[in-house]
């Protein structure tokens, strides 16, 4: 740990405390109501000792298989192979983590223009079997012509204390008040910080992907990613997060995103664990004065995953639009916790999830609006819809809106059901066969959801995956 | 016309009054503050219990001493001491009959408009033309029966021969453990367990009195039955229990009121009520809850913890709850129906006003167990002031409940910029064949709507009564007629000065 700055080395340290003090998360704490915490548990959760080598990692599920590379197929990629071609060619830049490592140094001219990324290695847990940690905070970062001083003198700040990261980690996920945001900070092994500069605006988007191979099963792995958007930035981030298929690891990623004032970020997660891998993902933002985040997340396969997305509206303006898809199979429980903190006055918020939960997978939708004393005349909307396609598949719905302001316009709403019967008469009637008919209209159903996220790359891949998802749905 | 406003409606405060905050100093007997064994056989005692009562009872106080206080429900107050509690109060001369009913008892439930005569009706209800068909000169006065609930004792149930005539028993739970003690064997604690929660397993061990009501197969019952319950005594608390049961085929319809006086000290009100509705019987009941709410300070009121559920047992029958809760320093209470006959039917309705500091944490589950189960719930949450106000409801469907449907709407007002109005639905489905809605929305009455209404000469106040009014007029319409008139007065009364 020599090496880190003194700040990241203090910060690590109190959220270890708190990870002593307060304890993992218990099942009667409202926000872990009904969840199987039966993963979470100390020896579960020590980080992968020795991390995959890339050449030794393989592929992913064989559910994704036709769009992840078999890296040994594919030298020329490299360990970049395991992430799905039709993302990773549309990407501006990639970066991906193994077993919560980066898996090629962060190369200055991949990146767009105006995009810094830095990576401080090495500040590998204090745990003693951290043996391969180096303790160099990488730095690399590139700017637009003109504008290389400026990139410089951010890099150089970079890590200092009172620097803008400084200021930033740890600062959205709270290891005070999230218990697995203070585990991935004291445990993580390499945090990644992505700095988009003012008015720089990214027209393809970054892609972030994680995967945990079979050296992670039983193990967990804690990638950390950082992003700043100076005012009036603009930039779009795939974020995917995978796994062997018959590796039982633990996923534990945390995002922070601040979003600074007129900035848009489009954060787009694909979740696509592995048959037995689980994810407990914290992805906190905050947006100033007439910043703007569309987030988006699907979420298909896994044994358990629990996406937590937070966003604070710091600033008058501020928008944040949360959309999201569930793909349930087999005995999966897949969960979306989503919290909007509405802490400024004329600020918007807009949720819609959906879930196609089949066999016997469960869906877990807990959405709350806050809405705080002095913020006046803000829109808060949330919808959430479930299919239920088997007899054993469950829906689960908490909306929720804890409103402290008088003037506002709040509302929610939920619903859950089966295909419409007359729909399908419809279509029957119209000589389409009742098993194509339930088909489109289930995929219908789900591309309402689709078309909300905010990336067209990661839209048309999503439908790709729903039709690989849908029992005969690779004939429509 | 902000400032004239906020000192307008700052005298209209400090005038604002609760008009069942009197005492009655009446001749009473306590059991001393404190609980344990020898309390629950104090009371048990005092009720000439039969034996197998205080075994129960005393297995629901082993049960509670194991459990701990919920902390999870949105309302904060100080941690009671249960020590502290009287668990028994009553007037010390029992009536044997109406007519021997302390005058000053009369007095009281006259003050508060529920007059023990059984040739009245309930004050502020008018009597009604005559229906078509009755001889001219013949008015149809609605008739309610009424138990009234004084501390811990009934002091008397009024028409109770002409429901006799019916078959129906009304009567004290006392009573009916005197008298109907196979039918209280029977079903109590089958709705909500001696190990239900804290406060109804605190309940099970010291409840002193409430009401029993049984609806005979094929009866409908001849009148509306109601339960005036008065908490008068100071360092008490009020542990009712009710229970009613309908057999197949029946009907009833059951009203609950409450008042306590005005007093600095907090008063916990922790009862329960267990309906049972056997098939195709329809069980409907009400309450308009007007608790000491506390002063403006927060000083004061009653803490209204109670558990209420009501279990469909039998095919097509029907279980109905409204309420309109205007009282109690903080109310927590979640009336449930346990849907498990098939086609049985589970509704809510419910006006909740919160002012000063009042807290409430309400709402209702329904449990959707049989097959093509339906569930309706309609909440309507009026907030003022700082009081902080949460709708908490739990949808559930199992997966026996084929054809299930339930929808919900939960719409909350906000009458002032320092109040809180939270909606914290649960739904949860295990069957796909199950339709299930649900809507939320949160709004304010707007300056165009007040502004609309003083340009044709209504003042602000009526205004606004008119608005709110028009906002719970879904929940009102189910009341029973003769106490929509009082629910819709009260709402007045509550809501009197409160914009600004």
């Amino acid at each position: 740990m020599a090496g880190a700055p003194q700040w990241v080395l203090q910060r690590r340290a109190h959220a270890e405390e708190q990870v002593e003090s307060r304890g993992l998360p218990q099942p009667h704490w409202e926000a872990w109501r009904g969840c199987d915490l039966g993963a979470l548990t100390p020896s579960r959760l020590t980080s992968v000792a020795a991390p995959a080598l890339a050449s030794s990692v393989a592929p992913a599920a064989a559910r994704g298989a036709g769009a992840v590379t078999d890296p040994s197929s594919d030298p020329l990629r490299g360990p970049i192979g395991l992430l799905p071609a039709p993302l990773c060619d549309a990407a501006s830049a990639r970066l991906l983590f193994v077993d919560g490592r980066l898996t090629s140094p962060v190369e200055a001219s991949e990146w767009p223009p105006g995009v810094t990324v830095s990576v401080l290695s090495g500040v590998g847990a204090a745990d003693a079997h951290d043996t391969t940690a180096t303790t160099a905070a990488v730095t690399t970062a590139a700017a637009p012509e003109g504008s290389a001083a400026v990139a410089s003198d951010q890099a150089a700040s970079l890590w200092q204390g009172d620097g803008w990261a400084a200021s930033h980690l740890g600062a959205h996920a709270k290891a005070d008040e999230l218990p697995l945001a203070a585990l991935n900070l004291a445990r993580t092994r390499e945090v990644v910080v992505i700095h988009v500069a003012a008015g720089i605006e990214v027209a393809e988007p970054l892609l972030i992907g994680s995967y945990c191979s079979a050296a992670a099963a039983g193990q967990a792995v804690y990638p950390r990613v950082l992003l700043c958007a100076e005012p009036g930035s603009r930039i779009g981030v795939i974020e995917w997060c995978s796994g062997a298929a018959a590796s039982d690891y633990l996923h534990i990623p945390v995002y922070e995103l601040a979003i600074d004032r007129g900035a848009r970020v489009e954060w787009t997660r694909l979740s696509e664990e592995g048959e037995v891998g689980r994810q407990f993902a914290t992805l906190r933002a905050t947006v100033q004065a007439d910043g703007e985040l569309a987030l988006h997340s699907h979420l298909d396969g896994g044994a358990q995953v629990r996406a937590d997305l937070g966003v604070v509206l710091a600033g008058s303006n501020a928008g944040a639009d949360l959309s999201g898809l569930v793909l349930g199979k087999d005995a999966s429980y897949l969960d979306h916790h989503t919290a909007i903190w509405h802490c400024a006055a004329e600020t918007y918020s807009r949720q819609l999830f959906k879930g196609v939960l089949d066999e016997s997978a469960c869906g877990l939708f807990d959405g709350a609006s806050h809405v705080a004393e002095q913020a006046q005349r803000i829109q808060a909307e949330q919808q959430c819809r479930n299919l239920l396609l088997s007899d054993t598949a469950q829906a689960r719905m908490v909306p929720r809106l804890e409103i402290y302001a008088d003037d506002v316009r709040c509302s929610h709403g939920a619903t859950s059901g089966e295909l419409d019967e007359q729909a399908i008469f419809y279509m029957r009637a119209r000589g389409i066969d009742a098993a194509v008919a339930r088909l489109l209209l289930t995929e219908a159903f789900a591309e309402g959801a689709i078309a909300a996220g905010p990336c067209a790359v990661a839209a048309a891949y999503q439908r790709q995956q729903l039709r690989r998802f849908l029992p005969g749905g690779e004939a429509l | 016309m902000a400032a004239d406003k906020s000192d307008e409606a700052l005298e209209g405060l400090a005038q604002r009054g609760y008009s069942a905050g009197f005492y009655t100093d009446i001749e009473q007997e306590f059991a001393p503050p404190g609980l344990d064994e020898s309390t629950i056989r104090f009371i048990s005692d005092k009720k000439r219990e039969p034996a197998w009562m205080l075994e129960w009872r005393l297995e629901a106080y082993r049960n509670w001493l194991g459990m701990t206080a919920p902390q999870w429900q949105k309302v904060r107050f100080a941690p009671i001491d249960f020590q502290a509690i009287s668990y028994y109060a009553a007037p010390k001369r029992g009536p044997a009959s109406l007519d021997e009913v302390d005058p000053k008892l009369l007095e009281t439930y006259a003050k508060l408009g529920i007059p023990l005569h059984e040739q009245k009706m309930l004050a502020g209800v008018q009597e009604q033309e005559p229906a078509p068909g009755t001889a001219a000169g013949e008015t149809t006065k609605p008739r309610v029966a009424v138990d009234a609930v004084f501390d811990s004792v009934s002091v008397t149930t009024t028409f109770k021969e002409e429901l006799a005539r019916s078959g129906v028993i009304f009567c004290s739970i006392s009573e009916a453990l005197r008298d109907h003690p196979e039918l209280v064997r029977r079903y109590i604690g089958t709705v909500v367990s001696r190990r239900d929660n804290f406060f109804a397993a605190l309940n099970s061990a010291v409840f002193s009195d409430g009401s029993f009501v049984y609806i005979p197969e094929g009866v409908e019952c001849p009148m509306e039955l109601s339960t005036y319950f008065r908490i008068n005594a100071g360092h008490t608390g009020q542990f009712e229990r009710t229970l009613i049961i309908a057999e197949r085929g029946s009907s009833v319809s059951y009203l609950e009121g409450c008042t306590a006086p005005q007093r600095d000290e907090h008063q916990l009100h922790a009862a329960v009520v267990e309906l049972i509705a056997h098939e195709d019987a329809r069980i409907k009941y009400s309450t308009v809850q007007n608790w000491y709410p506390g002063d403006e300070q927060g000083r004061g009121g009653v803490y209204n913890f109670v558990t209420k559920r009501g279990l469909c047992a039998g095919a097509r029958s029907k279980i109905s709850w409204t309420q309109v809760e205007t009282g109690s320093a903080i109310t927590w209470k979640y009336p449930s129906c346990v849907l498990q006959g098939d086609d049985s039917q589970g509704e809510f309705y419910s006006v909740a006003v919160t002012r000063g500091r009042q807290q409430a944490d309400t709402g209702t589950k329904m449990i959707h167990i049989g097959r093509n189960t339906r569930s309706q719930i309609l909440s309507k949450g009026v907030s003022a002031d700082d009081a902080d106000q949460t709708y908490r409801g739990l949808v559930k469907i199992l997966p026996s409940a084929a054809g299930a449907r339930n929808y919900s709407q939960c719409d909350s007002m906000l009458l002032s910029d320092r109040c809180g109005a939270h909606t914290f639905p649960y739904l949860d489905v295990r069957h796909p064949s199950a339709q299930l809605e649900h809507e939320a929305t949160t709004s304010r009455i707007s300056d165009e709507q007040i502004f609309y209404c003083k340009q044709r000469g209504i003042s602000e106040e009526d205004a606004v009564s008119m608005i709110v009014n028009g906002f719970c007029k879904e929940v009102f319409q189910e009341l029973p007629m003769e106490f929509a008139v009082e629910a819709q007065k009260l709402l007045e009364i509550t809501l009197e000065n409160s914009v600004g």
